[in-house]
């Protein structure tokens, strides 16, 4: 039977797994919108306040279970609204669908009403796209987009339908759901040299990015660090791959890493980097970087391999298989003396990293806040010091539990993110922002109030653009040009006016009374808890810098 | 810094050399000379690239191009 354009899509869509959609209608999308109208029972429909934070919903919830998230917005503004979203979901490779609607196609070209060339705009920042003309092709394009998403290393296709596309009709036959695209895997050769110069090292050092994560290989990674007996430090994206209670989690390295993850990488005589990019954050001055290790590196994306850092050994393939194909090839090492390193390393930071200043330390707030809540709890953050606060402190326990924008570092992405991730788990759910990256979204406090979600939103409420201030503090002879914000909003007072429950809090036993409350509450609470603004985020690599360079206090 | 040539084997679709430009300028890949010629299957079209780099800039040349889906097989 022959069915309205519009109708495909919605079909596929739900043939194809997506069980939640956020966006926002729009002239260019009425029909898809009558659609999503008619067959309400079988998908659900979120709209946010902005196509932006239906992007980052559609990010969060894809992050947070590892399924495609989706988001349709109307053509022209509604579009462009969306580019953010889609640069922010490619740069941390997420694996998401944006539907546009368009112009109809006679008008294309024409510079019509809410007419922009989508296509056009985004192709840098989407792993593909498509611009659909026949009905009879829409079906397999949006399969086809699914698929793309998914496969290999994940990330964001956008497909842009003309309204007259989305009216006329076409037959349409569900399909199962799409499997990916066969995944590239190690070959035998390489995994033998692993294996190899794994047995020849004493200082091994697993180093772990947002891969393993993607390709589900956290127990793998667990195994691995364990019958090598090496330490594994992580990117900010790799962060969740092992519990931070694992003997052998060093944490985060990198610009604002722990010191012992970066120093213990930088002292190895081996590092296995899995599914990383090298990213300048993580690096700091490549010519520097690991001098005196050998470098095995592993990523299903063979253009990641020697593009920001020369390997002695680059493998393309999935790291699940091929981790788990090492796992086998090698034996039980142990390593004492190097672990000895680690410790005195560790010590040496806990001893000479400066303390923080204010009555409410930013580390008290993310340790209190973090010990009312289960491990499975997904929390988000925003961009700035807050989220390298969060990224240093939070005890992550739990795979995907960590929504955050690492390769944008996108101020805004938050309120999105925690929504998507509240939905998709259905878990009450944290957001760590800043006052000024809660100021670029803050209107999603509407999306989550009006679906009642389950949100504390923690403000760490500095009064200034933290991050950027440190770096002035640092290398701007204190030249604080537009980061003290000497704004007035009252937070709670607008999270009342929201719709939401809102406190302020100056110390520790205030923050544990609101605490107590938000985790009772059946709905969103927003805490707004104020930092002194001269925090700094410590340890820091200063940009280009080395390990030697790292400021401890 | 050597000549690189480049022979694509491409989808013939609209927007096929935005997305081949687009990827050269994005990485910072100056293109010395292209054509795109028809074959006989009208679903396919060959493109030569020619650039100057070195070994570095030709292999993320080739790994960059092999991840664009229009791209279909390079020489
Ligand atoms: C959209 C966007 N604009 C600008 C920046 C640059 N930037 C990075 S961190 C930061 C300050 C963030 O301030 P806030 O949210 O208050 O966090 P804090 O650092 O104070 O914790 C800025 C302006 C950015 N990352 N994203
Ligand atoms: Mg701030």
């Amino acid at each position: 039977m022959k069915i309205a354009g519009s109708d495909i899509l919605v079909e596929t869509l739900i043939e194809q797994g997506a069980e939640v959609v956020f966006g926002y209608p729009g002239g260019q999308v009425l029909n898809i919108y009558d659609s999503l109208y008619l067959k309400s029972d079988r998908i659900k429909h979120i709209i946010t306040a902005h196509e932006q934070g239906a992007a980052h919903a559609a990010d969060g919830y894809a992050r947070a279970t590892g399924k495609v998230g989706v988001v349709i917005a109307t053509s022209g503004p509604g579009a462009t609204n969306l580019v953010t979203g889609l640069a922010n979901a490619m740069l941390d490779s997420v694996p998401m669908v944006a539907i546009t609607g368009n112009v109809p196609c006679n008008l294309l070209g024409k510079d019509s009403f809410q007419e922009v060339d989508i296509v056009g705009i985004t192709i840098p920042v989407t792993k593909h796209n498509f611009m659909v003309t026949k009905t009879e092709d829409l079906a397999d394009t949006i399969r086809q987009a699914f698929r793309i998403a998914k496969s290999g290393r994940p990330g964001p296709v956008l497909v842009d339908i003309p309204k007259d596309v989305q009216v006329n009709t076409a037959e349409y036959e569900p399909v199962p759901v799409v499997e990916p695209f066969a995944l590239k895997t190690a070959s035998e050769e390489a995994i033998e040299k692993a294996a190899a110069m794994i047995a020849e090292s004493k200082k091994p050092y697993i180093y772990c990015g947002g891969g393993v994560i993607s390709a589900g290989a956290e127990k793998e990674l667990a195994l691995l660090s364990e019958k090598m007996d090496a330490p594994v430090g992580c990117s900010i994206m790799g962060l969740t791959a092992l519990p931070v209670s694992n003997k052998r989690n060093l944490g985060m390295t990198g610009m604002h890493g722990h010191f012992v993850a970066s120093k213990a990488k930088n002292d190895a005589d081996l590092v296995i980097t899995l599914g990383a990019r090298f990213s300048n954050r993580a690096t700091g001055n490549v010519a520097k970087f690991c001098q005196g290790a050998k470098m095995i590196h592993i990523d299903i994306d063979a253009a990641e391999l020697d593009k920001n850092v020369t390997v002695d050994l680059g493998i393309q393939g999935d790291v699940k298989d091929a981790i788990s194909r090492i796992i086998e090839k090698i034996s039980p090492a142990f390593h004492p003396d190097w672990w000895k390193e680690i410790e005195e390393i560790k010590k040496f930071e806990a001893e000479n990293t400066a303390a923080q200043i204010g009555t409410l330390t930013p580390y008290d707030v993310i340790e209190t806040v973090n010990s009312y809540l289960p491990d499975d709890t997904p929390v988000a953050t925003d961009v700035g010091q807050h989220q390298m606060w969060a990224a240093q402190k939070y005890r992550f326990e739990t795979p995907r539990t960590f929504l955050t924008s690492g390769g944008l570092g996108t101020m805004g992405f938050g309120m999105g993110a925690a929504i998507g991730g509240c939905v998709a788990t259905g878990k009450r759910t944290v957001l760590f922002t800043g006052d000024g990256s809660f100021g670029m979204n803050l209107n999603e406090m509407t999306t989550a109030v009006s679906q009642n979600l389950p949100l504390i939103v923690v403000i760490l409420n500095n009064g200034v653009l933290g991050m950027v201030r440190q770096w002035q503090a640092a290398f701007y002879n204190e030249h604080y040009s537009q980061t003290t914000l000497e704004r007035k909003t009252d937070f709670p007072a607008l999270a009342r006016a929201f719709g939401a429950k809102g406190f302020a809090v100056t110390n520790v036993d205030e923050l544990h009374a609101a605490m107590k409350e938000a985790v009772e509450t059946n709905g969103t609470v927003l805490i707004d808890c104020a930092i002194h603004m001269d925090e700094r985020v410590l340890p820091m690599i200063p940009p280009g810098g080395a390990i030697e360079n790292m400021i401890l206090s | 810094m050597g000549k690189i040539q480049l022979n694509l084997s491409v989808v013939n679709r609209f927007g096929v050399l935005v997305r081949i430009s687009e990827l050269f300028a994005r990485r910072g890949f100056n293109i010395s000379s292209l054509e795109v010629h028809e074959t006989s299957d009208p679903d396919v079209s060959e493109m030569t690239i020619v650039a100057y780099g070195d070994d570095y800039a030709h292999t993320q040349m080739l790994r960059q191009l092999g991840k664009l889906h229009d791209v279909i097989s390079i020489k």
